[in-house]
């Protein structure tokens, strides 16, 4: 009975955060949402999340207070933590006292931030897709000790949550670049038939006369063939510009 | 997650593949689609500009449909890439369908295109284009057939944006980024009669196409006649008395 009660804010929690799944995304909003439920659900002071951009490398994308984000801001800065120790592993990281020898021992300088700040223990969670480590989420408690693995369970599925919400993200995006490409692509070659057309009408040319004398002019003049086929369409570059193109051998 | 439906789909559109001889493309989503549905013809218009562009076409009556849409500028295709949801007009010559949309079912009415069925391509917030539907008798799409549309739309989408990834990573020269003429499913024409007719009329290529348009309605001739008597020199536009300035540009 205990623990079905401890649940209930946890599925509350998963269904407000599919909601802005599915609603007008923002993967910043979405973020930081999830890590002030962090804070709110598994019972620690301060949560923190670094993610890798499209380039790789970490940045910060939220954090539930000042202090974290100084704390995540560190580790960046001087290239050691728990975060990162957690993202570059893709497996959890935890210290249940930040003041104790291996925490001194492996991240002196974070750890002496970390306890000017209040903090007392740090766990770190992997946010991870099959062999693709993405980033991590960041908890910081007051008081020392371990995290109960209910926590710890409770906590990766928020970090997993972030990971879907992020790779969506990315994903849609992706798709709407591929799109825009396409349809560019597609316009491109309109402009240039259309370019032909304004050619073979002012020079009285073939289309295949005019369509040579426009790869010349663009070969000539170092241009992309859309763009000197937009300026004549346009009429930003003069059709009378683009002479009676000579015989070329190399066709 | 995949049903059997749609894996037998996706065999349907390999299949298509393998007997062109090339790569799985929205012109087997096309083919398998005609086969899977029972319509008699099946189009793909992508926009560009801001104006639906026929790129895929299979059957004679999907190609009269293209042609209307293309002519009279309005339709179930247009109306569905504009709204993001499917159109369906299961009887062309319904007072309904007349009234939505007038240019379109006066131009489609001697095509024998009975019903459209026209279902948008989308991705994240971008509009990509339609797949189109046509039947040369009236009536409804079956649920199952119309969940077969949605998934046709889905595959022909999926594989252009692909077909994009690839060409995007080979590409380079003078034309990198343009789509072969091949591409143009009713022809370049019409798109190099606009640019003459602009000479024609020292207008811009938008007005020029108003004009052939206009042309084409009023002389119950498809868009794509216009054009081809235009790049023959058959037929040459004029300026408007009314409205020609007394000097053009230079």
């Amino acid at each position: 009975m205990e623990s079905h009660r401890a649940e209930l804010p946890g599925i509350r929690a998963f269904v407000e955060l599919a909601d802005t799944l599915v609603s007008d995304f923002d993967v910043m909003d979405f973020l930081h949402g999830l890590a002030e439920r962090a804070v709110d659900l598994l019972d620690v002071q301060a949560s923190g999340l670094l993610v890798t951009d499209q380039r790789g490398n970490l940045a910060l994308m939220a954090a539930s207070s000042e202090q974290s984000r100084l704390l995540e801001l560190f580790q960046l800065q001087n290239e050691q933590g728990p975060c990162l120790d957690c993202f570059r592993s893709g497996e959890a990281v935890h210290c249940a006292d930040l003041t104790g020898p291996e925490a001194r021992r492996l991240w002196g300088r974070f750890a002496e931030e970390a306890v000017g700040c209040g903090f007392s223990a740090v766990s770190a969670l992997p946010m991870r897709l099959r062999h693709e480590v993405i980033g991590a989420l960041n908890l910081f408690s007051t008081e020392p000790g371990e995290l109960a693995p209910v926590t710890v369970e409770l906590g990766q599925a928020l970090a997993d949550i972030a990971t879907i919400g992020l790779l969506h993200e990315r994903a849609v995006r992706a798709g709407e670049v591929l799109a825009e490409q396409l349809q560019t692509a597609l316009t491109s070659r309109i402009i240039i038939e259309q370019a032909k057309g304004v050619l073979a009408e002012r020079h009285v040319w073939s289309m295949e006369r005019a369509f040579t004398a426009l790869r010349d002019y663009a070969r000539s003049h170092n241009g992309r063939l859309t763009d000197i086929a937009h300026g004549i369409v346009t009429r930003t570059l003069d059709p009378g510009d683009l002479i009676d193109p000579p015989d070329h051998a190399d066709r | 997650m995949v049903s059997d439906e749609q894996t037998a789909a996706w065999g349907l559109i390999a299949e298509s593949a393998r007997r062109r001889g090339g790569r799985m493309a929205a012109q087997d989503v096309c083919l398998a689609c005609a086969d899977s549905i029972a319509v008699t013809g099946v189009g793909l218009s992508l926009l560009a500009g801001g104006r639906l562009e026929p790129t895929h076409v299979v059957g004679e009556l999907a190609r009269r449909l293209l042609e209307a849409q293309l002519t009279s500028g309005d339709g179930p295709c247009v109306e569905a890439v504009t709204t993001g949801a499917p159109v369906l007009a299961a009887d062309l010559s319904s007072a309904a369908c007349g009234r939505r949309w007038p240019l379109f079912t006066a131009v489609a009415r001697n095509s024998e295109v009975r019903a459209v069925f026209a279902f948008p391509l989308a991705t994240g917030a971008v509009r990509v284009g339609v797949l189109v539907l046509a039947r040369a008798r009236p009536g409804p799409l079956s649920d199952v057939e119309q969940g077969r549309a949605f998934f046709f739309a889905d595959a022909a989408l999926a594989l252009l944006l692909d077909e994009r990834a690839r060409d995007t990573t080979v590409e380079s020269g003078a034309d990198a980024g343009v789509l072969p003429v091949e591409s143009l499913a009713l022809g370049a024409q019409v798109h190099q009669a606009a640019g003459m007719v602009s000479v024609q009329l020292d207008t811009d290529v938008e007005e020029a196409l108003v004009r052939m348009r206009a042309h084409a309605f009023a002389h119950d001739m498809a868009l794509s006649e216009v054009a081809r008597r235009v790049v023959e020199r058959a037929l040459r536009f004029a300026p408007d008395p009314l409205t020609r300035r007394p000097n053009g540009r230079d």
